[in-house]
């Protein structure tokens, strides 16, 4: 009796006797966390978010065959018990003890138990532990139907490689749907729950096939299947798939920028996002990714840029770094990100190069710096004497190649990407309204206010130099740049919608001022520094980009209706010598893809507005020159017809030679 | 009246009294305190010379044949075959004598003495020979534009007062030319030399024949070799001269002194070192740099500003040191590059090269620091280019040139000043034009000489001295300084507010 009333105390101690529907039914109520999905612009898949990754089915869509094998291996008894199963435990103490043996190891937990164990109690062994996940799971019954239990379970247990559930576990083990797995692999999946890594199928394939034969006998033995059956699905073949997330397959660098736009959009962190089974449309072109990523694969300006990186010291060993890429292409009439590549191997590097890299433009900035001058009335023909520069006390510019001693208009300064003649430009047009300019543009990374930015001396990314040329692109109206249509809740409710492209536009430059810098532009590629694709100039137009010691390399250029931004260095900022520029190392590269979809797109020339004029004007000396190249200049303020005494000291060598 | 009286005197007779007392044209050269160029300027050489024309001696034969029917046949051989018999029968007679004749008579006869006079006889024409079909002397035709434009003028046009002759094929057709000049044409002077063959030849035929040469060579050498040559080509070295003057009148008495390397402005230095030399100034540095290569052109910025100098490397220790300690106080272990204010001993530096140099030298004086520097500039400044792009450090800068406002030239020379300055004009043209004035000039002076004048051709020579009446508004005091070169008035332009101004007209710097 006092024996009794102890036993009563101390069950009475664990909460045994308290009432726990609250803490049930809410387990009841439970929604399985869905992934949420992000999609291209065509609704093909780019990849799921999740932070388990769990593939719900109800417990009607899940193959009959499946269940049985579970219950056949984990709980014999599931459809009799009232949540435990007295005999089983004993069993179980007995083959624990070494007293009895088995063919197969069953635990003493019924399936009701394990979910218990799972939701509520957690890992801890102990008697007391053992005592209240009986009651609990008793009182689950009293609760709910077998059928609650047994969905509950076969979608919520881990099993192995990432998998939460049974649907998980075929797409990541056989890379197909539940529905549409044979017995034989259901049998495989029935065995994971006892130990998901121990029979991971493609880890270990010998102990899962074991485990397989496990689960097949007790299927025998429940008369689920006869020796027959058996014998047949014990000789059927097992083929597993390496997993591969889809999102590592097409655009991760887009589907981790995605989710971390959407999380922003949404107010919410990036794992509640991935739980919150909605579908993301997005703006990328799937294509368009493939061909980009196959530009990008095969192109040889890595390997180049890989011979020519110099070494760092790592841990005492002199090595060399790898050469990573980074490109964009967008829309540069809506804004839509079309690419996005941010790095060369997703699974070696996850840092996206394209949205989250800060380095130098070199100089890909100075499109800012000659709109501003343009835009300050200064002329493509407007002459500049070269040779080195100081500013200030100790800003001491040098122009590639060491170019001096010369003389240059605006426009030949420009494609030439002449650094001397770009500071001193912003230096006369103001150093501040050239920020001003590079924020109504859209560079959002912060500039230092010194004159150095206009050569490129503030870092950027891509997304920044995207606005900017897209602006360009677009007649002079920054649309700003967006990566996601629309977000659709699990109700199918839309929760999210891009705003209309109008809502999104702002005019940034003249379009007659735009014009000109189009066509400045496409000098760059006629006449300047990215000469070796002069072929493309009657469709696109770019500017090149090296920071010092070719540190980073960039072409930004743009077709009619698209621009691409590409970026070539390293992660440490370590120099690449030879003759190394983003003419070499970035342009090809951009060429590759851009002459494609120019092929797949038929871009128009770029339109010429009412209020420009064209002139053939000589490149050095500013002056009109019929054997000059083309110069574009407004309507309302045409080249001067001024003479240049330049030309003719060029020409003779001397001036007024009276006296020679 | 005196110069015409004076002129009289000093007539082709020379050629005789030099048969008489042994001394030949030539000898001259050799005996300059003779006849020298201030003597002919001076009054009273005239007067010395009336005194010795006084004495009267026949003409030794042999001698006179010698000095002037010897080179007189040697000319008429250079003569054209269809030109020879033009020649006038006087002429002819002079020329047809015979070194033989002198064997029988030691003195000229009477006849064969008035046929010497005769040749002295000039037509009032101007003889002008030019290479103009040399494609390598383009600016002759300049000079002829500008020449032919005074010459023409109030002239009827089927008696045009002067003969052209190109000399464009050598040697051979010069003196083919120079033949018919003076044996058919007779021509009172003659006008040409821009090349250095024609310099030489028509400077010694000017001297064999008495015949007034006005040399439009830049070179002025060829005034030594005899009385009757005449340099009127703007002058170099004056030019560098009124420089010196403008610059010690502001004060720039310590100039500093970038040199072409090759040579093109050593002239005008030179006057400018003289003058400065002569009249207190200081020459700081004077530092060559090799045209168009920007390493040179820096390095001599470099030993101009003293930046390489042994003696500045505590300087530069101190700076580094500053440098140090600055980085330590920001925290930050990257040094700033210590850079040597530049040493600046010097009032200006004279720079006698063109815009295009200038502008490139104003961009490494400011890369190393240099702010404001006076500059000092020549001719070939004298573009839109100095100024244009702006550039505030040439602001107070001057140069000097040898042609004033373009507004102020003849309107038959079509010199068309740009409508933005008068003072300037189309770069292409601006040579085009110097030539034209340079002819213009030269025919004004010729034409004033020549046509105004009859009688001997050796007589001109000596108007010369005292003809400046004669010129146009663009001439200096006198036309040619004592030792017949030419005196051209020089320009002093400045660099205000970025444009370029006209400072003033120098037309002698003797009152300095």
């Amino acid at each position: 009796m006092m024996l009794m009333l102890a036993v009563v105390a101390w069950l009475s101690a664990l909460g045994v006797f308290n009432s726990h529907e609250n803490v049930l039914k809410s387990l009841l109520s439970w929604q399985l966390p869905e992934n949420t999905v992000v999609f291209d612009r065509d609704g093909k898949r780019l990849g799921e978010l999740y932070r388990k990754d769990h593939m719900y089915y109800s417990i009607d869509r899940i193959p009959k065959f499946l269940k049985q094998s579970v219950i056949a291996i984990e709980d014999r008894s599931f459809l009799e018990h009232k949540g435990f199963d007295l005999k089983a435990i004993v069993r179980a103490s007995l083959v624990e003890l070494s007293i009895i043996d088995s063919k197969y190891r069953q635990g003493g937990s019924t399936i009701t138990q394990q979910v218990i164990r799972h939701f509520l109690l957690g890992k801890e062994k102990s008697l007391h532990r053992k005592v209240q996940e009986i009651g609990l799971a008793y009182e689950l019954e009293k609760l709910t139907e077998k059928d609650k239990i047994l969905e509950i379970y076969l979608n919520t247990m881990y099993l192995g490689n990432g998998a939460y559930g049974v649907g998980a576990a075929a797409k990541r083990y056989f890379a197909r749907p539940l529905d549409r797995l044979l017995p034989h692999e259901h049998a495989v999946i029935a065995g994971l729950f006892q130990s998901p890594s121990r029979f991971n199928p493609v880890r270990h394939p010998t102990r899962a096939k074991k485990r397989q034969l496990q689960v097949l006998a007790a299927l025998e033995t429940s008369n689920v299947i006869t020796h027959d059956e058996f014998e047949k699905l014990k000789q059927a073949k097992l083929r597993y798939r390496r997993f591969r997330n889809v999102k590592s397959l097409r655009a991760p660098y887009f589907v981790d920028y995605v989710q971390m736009q959407a999380a922003k959009i949404l107010g919410t962190t990036l794992d509640q996002l991935r739980v919150k089974g909605l579908k993301i449309y997005t703006t990328l072109d799937l294509k368009m990714q493939r061909r980009a990523k196959k530009a990008f694969r095969a192109s040889s300006v890595f390997l180049k840029a890989e011979r020519r990186a110099e070494s760092i010291v790592k841990e005492g060993v002199e090595e060399k770094p790898d050469v990573e890429g980074a490109l964009l292409t967008i829309d540069s009439k809506t804004g839509e990100i079309l690419t996005m590549i941010g790095g060369r191997n997703y699974g070696r590097s996850q840092f996206n190069r394209a949205t989250q890299a800060l380095r130098s433009p070199g100089s890909a900035f100075k499109p800012i710096v000659f709109a501003a001058a343009l835009s300050k009335g200064r002329k493509w023909s407007d002459v500049s004497y070269v040779s080195p520069i100081s500013v200030g006390d100790h800003y001491r510019p040098r122009n590639v190649g060491s170019v001096s001693l010369t003389e240059t208009t605006l426009l030949r300064a420009f494609y030439k990407s002449l650094n001397t003649v770009t500071v001193e430009l912003a230096e006369k047009v103001g150093l501040e309204y050239v920020l001003r300019m590079a924020a109504k543009f859209g560079v959002r990374s912060h500039l230092k206010k010194e004159l150095g930015t206009a050569i490129g001396g503030s870092d950027v990314n891509l997304l920044d130099l995207a606005r900017v040329y897209s602006v360009f692109a677009n007649q002079g109206v920054l649309t700003d740049l967006y990566a996601i249509e629309k977000i659709v809740g699990p109700t199918g409710r839309v929760i999210f919608q891009a705003k209309p492209k109008i809502k999104r536009s702002k005019r940034v430059l003249d379009e007659e001022l735009n014009f000109l810098m189009v066509q400045g532009m496409r000098d760059v590629l006629r006449h300047g520094t990215g000469f070796d694709q002069r072929k493309l100039a009657k469709w696109v137009a770019g500017k090149t980009g090296t920071s010092d010691k070719a540190v980073d390399n960039w072409f930004c250029g743009f077709s009619d209706n698209l621009t691409t931004i590409v970026w070539v260095g390293t992660d440490q900022h370590t120099p690449i010598s030879g003759h190394s520029n983003g003419a070499v190392l970035a342009l090809p590269l951009w060429s590759d893809f851009m002459s494609n979809e120019i092929k797949l797109k038929a871009p128009k020339e770029f339109e010429v507005p009412a209020g420009v004029v064209e002139f053939k004007i000589d490149p050095r000396f500013g002056t009109k020159s019929p054997t000059g190249v083309s110069m574009w200049f407004l309507r309302n303020n045409p080249p001067s017809s001024r003479v240049s005494g330049l030309e003719r000291v060029n020409r003779l060598g001397s001036f007024r030679n009276v006296f020679d | 009246m005196f110069l015409t009286n004076s002129g009289c005197i000093f007539t082709f007779f020379m050629i005789i009294q030099a048969c008489v007392t042994g001394k030949s044209g030539t000898t001259y050269k050799q005996n300059p305190q003779e006849i020298s160029l201030n003597d002919i300027y001076r009054p009273q050489y005239v007067s010395n010379h009336k005194k010795s024309n006084k004495i009267k001696r026949k003409p030794n034969c042999l001698k006179a044949y010698n000095s002037i029917v010897r080179p007189l046949k040697t000319l008429a051989f250079h003569l054209e075959k269809n030109k020879t018999d033009k020649i006038d029968r006087k002429l002819k007679a002079l020329i047809q004598i015979e070194k033989s004749q002198c064997e029988n008579q030691p003195h000229l006869s009477k006849s064969q003495r008035q046929l010497a006079k005769n040749f002295d006889q000039h037509s009032r024409k101007i003889g002008i020979v030019l290479p103009l079909s040399d494609p390598d002397y383009q600016h002759s035709r300049s000079i002829l534009k500008g020449l032919v434009t005074v010459l023409n003028s109030g002239s009827d046009k089927s008696s045009r007062p002067y003969v052209i002759k190109d000399s464009g094929g050598g040697r051979k057709q010069t003196l083919s030319g120079l033949a018919d000049l003076l044996l058919n044409h007779k021509v009172g002077m003659i006008i040409g030399g821009v090349n250095e063959l024609d310099a030489k030849l028509l400077t010694s035929w000017a001297a064999k024949l008495a015949v007034p040469l006005f040399l439009l060579n830049k070179d002025d050498k060829y005034v030594d070799e005899s009385r009757f040559v005449f340099q009127v080509f703007p002058r170099a070295k004056l030019l560098g001269q009124t420089l010196a003057y403008a610059s010690l009148k502001n004060s720039y008495s310590n100039v500093a002194i970038l040199r072409p390397h090759s040579g093109k402005s050593d002239r005008q230095i030179d006057g400018f070192k003289e003058f400065m030399k002569n009249r207190g100034g200081n020459i700081i540095h004077e530092i060559s740099y090799r045209e168009n290569e920007y390493e040179s052109m820096d390095q001599a910025i470099r030993k101009l500003f003293e930046l390489d100098d042994e003696t500045r490397k505590g300087e530069l220790v101190q700076l580094q040191r500053l440098a140090l300690q600055e980085a330590k106080a920001r925290g930050s272990q990257e040094l700033k590059t210590p850079i040597l204010p530049p040493r600046i001993s010097f009032d200006a530096v004279f720079i006698p090269d063109h815009f295009r140099a200038v502008r490139h030298f104003v961009r490494i004086f400011r890369f190393h620091g240099a702010s404001k520097i006076p500059l000092l500039g020549n001719h070939e400044w004298r573009s839109k280019d100095l100024v244009f792009p702006k550039e505030p450090f040439l602001n107070g800068s001057m140069f000097v040139d040898f042609v004033g406002d373009y507004q102020n030239t003849p309107t038959k020379l079509e010199i068309k000043p740009l409508k933005t300055s008068s003072l300037l004009v189309d770069p292409e043209q601006v040579v085009d034009y110097d030539y034209r004035l340079i002819g213009y000039f030269v025919g004004k002076l010729a034409k004033d000489v020549v046509m105004t004048h009859t009688g001997k051709r050796r007589q001109l020579a000596s108007l010369l001295e005292v003809s400046p009446s004669a010129f146009l508004k663009y001439q200096p005091v006198s036309a040619f300084s004592q030792d017949r070169k030419s005196h051209w008035p020089a320009y002093i332009f400045k660099v205000d507010s970025n444009q370029i101004i006209l400072d003033q007209k120098i037309d002698s710097i003797e009152s300095y």
